[in-house]
Order: C-alpha cells, then structure tokens, then sequence
C-alpha cells in the first residue's frame, strides 16, 4: 500500500475515532433570568352565603303544653324571588341585626324581612284556637334571627294570658296546706338534623307523635328550640334540645351544657309543701323569678301568711351547647312576640347548620 | 515535497474534522427564576374594611351620678394620616392588639398618636357643682376584629366655702363603694310616715321605738305600684329596720356616647336622657340613636364591662342581656334586698371594722335580707351596720358587650375598652 493510501486510511480511522470519542465541548453559560411572571388573580369579594333552604315544624301551647297547634312543615328560604306565604318564611339578609328584645320593631329593624302568616292547625290535645303565626326571619353573616309572634284567644278552657308563673306555690292559711297552679305557654320549632323518615312528608310530626319527641330510625337526629313562658322565659335564651331514636317515651334532652339548664323545679317534699324558698322571704311571699343564687330549703316554722307565694321553678342561667338560642319575649295584650338569635354555624355537632 | 505537503494538508483537514464533528458541550445552567408576577387586586371582605369615621362624645364624674364633664364632640378618624388633637382622636390600625388592662401601654401598644383634651363641665343644671376633672387624654386602635378605646383623666380635690366652712364638692380616690346603705340602732329619730287616710307625706319624730319599724298598709297589697305609696312606718310588730343611702357614697363613671348619626344638638338629648338632667332642650329627634358604654367604678369594674345600653326618642334603655348589677334597696319600704352570705356585720362602726371591705358584693355570697343578727350597741354608743348598695351580677348578651379594665393611680383614672368592631345586635353602632 502506498503512503498516500496508507495516510487516507490512517485519516479515515482517526475520522471514525473522532466521531466515536471525540471531546466532549465545554458547559454553555448560564441562561439569562426568566421573565416576571404574570399578576395574580383579582381576590374574591367575600359573599355571605345565604341561608339554604330549609323545612321547620312549628308547635305553639297556651298555658297547657299537652294541647298544641302547630304547622308541620314550613320551608325557610332565602330566595329573593320567594313570596311570603302560609307555608314559607322568606328570610332576608340584613346589614344592620335587629334588637333581641321581644319588642316588634318593625320594618325598621327587620327590614325587608317581611313577616309570614303561617297557618296553624290543631296538633296535639285541645285544639287552643291560636289561628296562625307571624314569623320573620334575617340573617347576616354569622347570625340567622327570627321573631315568632301569636296571639291567644278565647276558646273553651284557654284564655289570654301571660302564663309566666307555672307551678307557683300558694298557701292557704285556711286548710294550712300549700297548693300550686298556674301552666306555660311554649314554642317549639324542629329541624331536621340528619334526614329523618317521613320528614319530607310529614315535617315534624315525623318526630312528635302528639305527647313525645323521638325520631322514627336510630342515627336519625333533630334540632328542637323550646321557648317556654316560665321554665327558659327569664333566662334570655330558649331551650336548644336535641331528639334521638328511642323505642318508646320522650327522647328529647338538652344539648351539651351544665344541669339544670334553666330550671330546677321546686316540687313538693313528702308533706305536700314546696322543697325551696327564696332566701331570707318574707312572710306574704316572693314572686318569679327565683334565682339559682337566691334559693335555700323550705322554712317550715315561718308563720306564712294567707296567699303567700314561692314560684315553682328556680331559674338557672344555661351554659355551653345549650344556650346557643338567645331568645327575649314579651307579652302584649294577648300576644306573645319572641325574637331569638342564633349562630349559623355553632361549631356543635348538635345543632343544625343554617 | 508533494508528499509533505498532502501530509499537512490531512492533518490540517483532520484537525478541521475535530472542531466539525466533536461533540456539542453540556447545555449551560438554567437561568434564575424571574420575579415574582405582581400581586392580585384585592378582593373585599366587608367587615374588614376600614371603619367610617364618626363623632363621639365622653363624659366623666367624681363619685358623683350626674356632674359631668367630658368633650361634648370628639372626631374619630381612621385616617392614618390625620394627625390628632385636641378635638380629633386618629385611631391607629394594630397588628397586635392593645392590652386591656388599665395599664397604659402608651405607643407601643396604641401606636403614637394620642389626643390630649382639656375637660369641660357639661351639666347645665343650676347649683349642680363642677369637680374640676381634667388632663384628659383619649387614644383609639383597631384591627380586623376589634375597636379598642383609652381613655385618661385626673381628679383633684375641690372645695367650696358655705356658711364659712370648706364643703368637699370633689376628694381624689377610686370611689367604688356605690350607695353604700347603712342602718343605725337609735331613738328619737326623724322619719318619714305616710298617712293611711290621705296618703301624703308627713314627717313624726319616732320616740316609741328604739328600732325604727316598717309595715305595709294592709290595704296596699302591691305597695311597689300604688301610685300612692302607702304604708306606715310603725305601727305593726311585723317589722324590720329602716336602711338609708350614705351620702356621699358614689361611684366615679365613664360614659361613651356614639351616635349613628351626628344630628344637631344630638349631645344635649343623649345627656339629658342619661344623666336626666331637669333641664336643657327637650326636642329629640325622631331617628336619634346613640350607643352609650357607661362604665362604673362600682357598677362595672368588678366584672370588667362597660354597661352597654342605647338612646333613642323612646330615651335612655339597656341593651338586651343581664345587667352587671342590681339595686339592693327597696325604697318602698327602705330595706336591702340582699346581704353577705357569710357576715352581715362585716362593716360597722366599731372601731376594728370600719374598714372591712364590702364591696363588691357578688351574687353568689349573697343571700336575701333578713332583719335579724344586726350589731345593735347600745342607746349611748349605737352601731351603725353597713351593707352595699349594688350586688354585683354577670353581665350577658348585648349588655355585655364592651370590656372594659381600669386602674386608679395617684388621681389618674386610666380605662381601657375592647369591643367587637360588629356585633351582630342592633341595639349598638358597628365600626
């Protein structure tokens, strides 16, 4: 071969060696900053949810709570094109809350809340003749409010009256014994807290069947706030309950909160006469309220005067879950308004979300 | 030569090769990040936005209920670049809040502006005399949640000179002990009896009784509401003792007054209303409201509120909720409603318990009035027996809605305030 040939073919081999290992070049320079990127997203104006539609029961009692009206199920919205009617409250929101005080303030607190007149039909015992219920409701970010007014009549053995001295004592010097009398209005409204069997249909009939409160399935729950003229009237909140499952018998309690929740009833000891008086009473008596702080074991060596009185319950401010319903009521001429005020959200597993 | 010569040419061209066909070198480092894309636009939350301005005006008295002085008008701005004075009050916008404490935190917990105001005297009624409170000095914070007030004043002690003695009008002290009420085992002592058949007010000098006595007329089955109070001081043997207000037992105050709207003249109707002043203008506006947070050396300070109630044509009204106090007198038939649970005699004259304290008195050491086991003395050295004027209570819902803590110090008063900037009641502005 010759050295022409030869140095070809020696190039062509460093050729092909080059290809194969060539060297490898150096690391390019680091790249320039990238670009800003772009503006965020406008933020979002908070929106106050409206309360979702919901269904409630209705029961109203005149001084007997056996002998009930009610409506079974009335649907609360929050639907700016619903209309007011005898089966639906339409509950409007409001920049300015109203005043809890019992006192009808109108369109200018409640606004443009206006009231329903919801039908009431006998429920439960006599029917008691309260017609109907004129019921408000508003709500702002954090509260839902509500005011419930009736008015009492005439009819067989009910009357118009502010029954706010349920089970008072009253001696009778005469027969020396004591005696009590005297019933108390009361309001209930019930809400479904888990879905409830016949709820759909029969509101909450579906968890009162006319003398207790139980729900139909175990696992069903419902929310119940009992306003009562006596027992939760001088506390300045209603009753918040709860209703379980039960086999038979009443299963409505108190939700979570201290004992008694608002009253200690002072019954009758074994002589027939009331267990507690207010400390240091005079002889003719003390009327409602009688303060948890102010109350000491019956006297029975004082002289007491004819018609002398004790209430029959002790008044208790509430505490925890169930004081989460602040309620004020006044009486009027035959009409009971009750305003109450509630958190949307209690943050307590039994109470329902509104 | 041509031989050499195509050698360099292969080498030369080898070498070409290389640079030609050697690999391409790494991919350099990646560049940093750019910056950061500017920020969104902010979406509204409206009970975070910056509260309105508004006017308020304060009031404070020297144990008295209703010589007040104070500023009739103060401006409150949340402009962070106002600047305060005399009469306006720039609100400093906190990312930690204020300690509510009564301990002046001064900037570091206010921020730096302050607003220092000379005192007026505000009671128009005639005779009524002016304890001189002065220094006064108003500081104000806020943050999402909360509105936080302080407030400064400085009594001293004033006298006035009557029938040629020095009278004390006004005496430098924390004045906490409200309507104390005291009962004295004594004889011969004016009281006032109210005639059965006429029913008006007469006067006897009571010289049969050592104790004084009172009894309802038995006819007046709710003396409370007979318009004619009629019961008679001594004449039955179902009795107890005649209990009296001490004079010059009362509290030092604080009151805040914020209008929903500044109308004119709203300050004339909103003092009257509270402080019932006899006179002054009489025309209230229709629409007038007014927040009041009254705070009370002895009402309120015990349970660190300031009473919160409103003002409207309707006049002055609590808010709804448990007041932080009652009244433990009955002044239909002058008698405590309540007494300590563990000592009725805690305070007395006697030397070694003049000074026991008895205030506050809470409900829970409180039981009902009973009219035996008093410290009587003798007819020559009677004991006089003391009991509070007010029982101290919790306070709940609207009415408990401002918190409030105070300390006195060498004639200073220093009150500090915390209340929800919304608070969902309708009896209170919202900020």
């Amino acid at each position: 071969m010759s050295v022409g040939k030869s140095l070809v073919a020696f190039m062509a081999i460093c050729y092909l060696a080059i290809l194969i290992i060539g060297c490898t070049g150096d690391q390019g320079p680091v790249g320039p900053p990238g670009f800003p990127g772009k503006e965020g997203p406008s933020g979002q104006n908070l929106a106050i949810s409206p309360v979702a539609d919901r269904t409630f029961g209705i029961l109203i009692a005149n001084s007997t709570v056996s002998d009930l009206v009610g409506a079974a199920k009335v649907l609360l919205t929050s639907d700016t094109n619903a209309v007011p009617g005898s089966d639906t409250v339409v509950a409007r929101r409001l920049e300015k809350a109203p005043v809890i005080d019992g006192v009808d303030g109108g369109d200018a607190e409640w606004g443009s809340a206006a009231a329903s007149t919801i039908t009431l039909d006998s429920t439960a015992g006599k029917y008691n003749g309260i017609t109907s219920a004129r019921i408000r409701a508003a709500y702002d970010r954090q509260y839902v409010y509500m005011q419930v007014k009736w008015t009492e009549v005439v009819i067989d053995n009910f009357a118009p009256s502010k029954d706010v001295n349920k089970g008072m004592w009253s001696y009778d010097s005469t027969l020396a014994k004591w005696v009590r009398s005297g019933g108390e209005d009361m309001l209930c409204l019930g809400w479904q807290l888990t879905t409830i069997t016949g709820w759909s249909t029969a509101g909450i009939k579906a968890i009162f069947d006319g003398s207790v409160f139980r729900t139909p399935a175990s696992g069903e729950v419902a929310d119940l706030w009992v306003w009562q003229s006596t027992e939760t009237y001088y506390s300045g909140f209603l009753g918040d309950k709860v209703v379980r499952y039960a086999d038979a018998g009443d299963a409505s309690q108190f939700d979570a909160g201290t004992l008694p929740a608002f009253a200690l009833e002072n019954s009758a000891t074994g002589s027939n006469m009331p267990t507690y008086m207010r400390s240091g009473s005079p002889v003719d008596g003390t009327s409602y309220p009688l303060n948890s702080y102010e109350f000491t074991k019956f006297d029975t060596q004082k002289k007491w005067k004819n018609h002398a009185t004790i209430p029959g319950y002790i008044s208790f401010i509430p505490s925890g879950s169930t004081a989460d319903v602040r309620s004020t009521a006044t009486y009027d001429n035959g009409t009971w308004t009750v305003e109450l005020r509630r958190l949307r959200q209690t943050g307590n597993g039994d109470d329902t979300i509104l | 030569m041509r031989k050499w010569s195509f050698i360099l040419f292969c080498l030369t061209a080898l070498a070409g090769l290389i640079v030609l066909v050697g690999c391409e070198g790494d991919t350099g480092l990646k560049g940093v990040n750019g910056l950061k894309g500017g920020k969104g636009t902010t979406g509204n939350d409206p009970d975070r936005l910056q509260p309105a301005n508004r006017v308020f005006a304060f009031a404070v008295t020297n144990a008295t209920e209703n010589a007040i002085s104070g500023k009739r008008q103060v401006y409150l701005t949340f402009d962070s670049a106002a600047r305060a004075t005399r009469d306006t009050v720039v609100a400093s916008r906190v990312s930690v809040p204020p300690l509510i404490d009564g301990l002046d935190g001064e900037e570091y917990e206010w921020g730096a502006q302050k607003s220092k105001m000379p005192l007026s005297f505000l009671n128009p009624d005639p005779g009524v005399p002016d304890c001189k409170l002065k220094n006064g000095m108003v500081r104000v914070a806020y943050d999402d949640d909360n509105i936080y007030f302080q407030f400064q004043w400085q009594e001293q002690s004033v006298k006035t000179r009557v029938d040629g003695k020095d009278v004390i009008v006004a005496d430098v002290g924390d004045s906490k002990e409200l309507s104390e009420l005291t009962f004295t085992y004594r004889k011969n002592q004016i009281i006032k009896k109210v005639k059965r058949s006429t029913c008006t007010n007469d006067s006897i000098t009571d010289t049969s009784y050592a104790l004084v006595r009172v009894t309802y007329n038995p006819t007046c089955t709710t003396p409370a509401s007979d318009t004619c109070s009629c019961y008679d001081l001594r004449s039955q043997p179902d009795t107890s003792y005649l209990w009296v207000r001490r004079t010059v037992s009362g509290e030092d105050k604080l009151v805040v007054f914020f209008p929903d709207e500044a109308l004119t003249g709203w300050q004339d109707a909103a003092f009257k209303q509270f402080f019932g002043f006899s006179t002054g203008s009489s025309n209230i506006p229709s629409n007038l409201f007014v927040d009041v947070w009254a705070w009370g050396a002895a009402r309120t300070r015990p349970v660190s509120v300031a009473d919160d109630w409103s003002i409207s044509a309707a006049g002055a009204k609590a808010d709804a909720g448990q007041a932080p106090y009652i009244d433990n007198y009955i002044a239909s038939d002058s008698l405590p409603r309540y007494m300590n649970r563990r000592d009725p005699n805690l305070r007395t004259s006697e030397t070694s318990k003049q000074s026991a304290a008895i205030y506050p008195l809470w409900y829970f050491d409180a039981v009902g009035y009973s009219r035996f086991d008093w410290a009587k003395g003798t007819d020559r050295t009677p004991i006089t027996c003391s009991l509070p004027g007010i029982i101290t209570m919790i306070p709940s819902g609207s009415r408990a809605d401002v918190y409030a803590a105070a300390r006195f110090d060498n004639g200073f008063w220093t009150v500090e305030m915390k209340r929800a900037r919304k608070t969902h009641n309708g009896d209170d502005v919202q900020f």
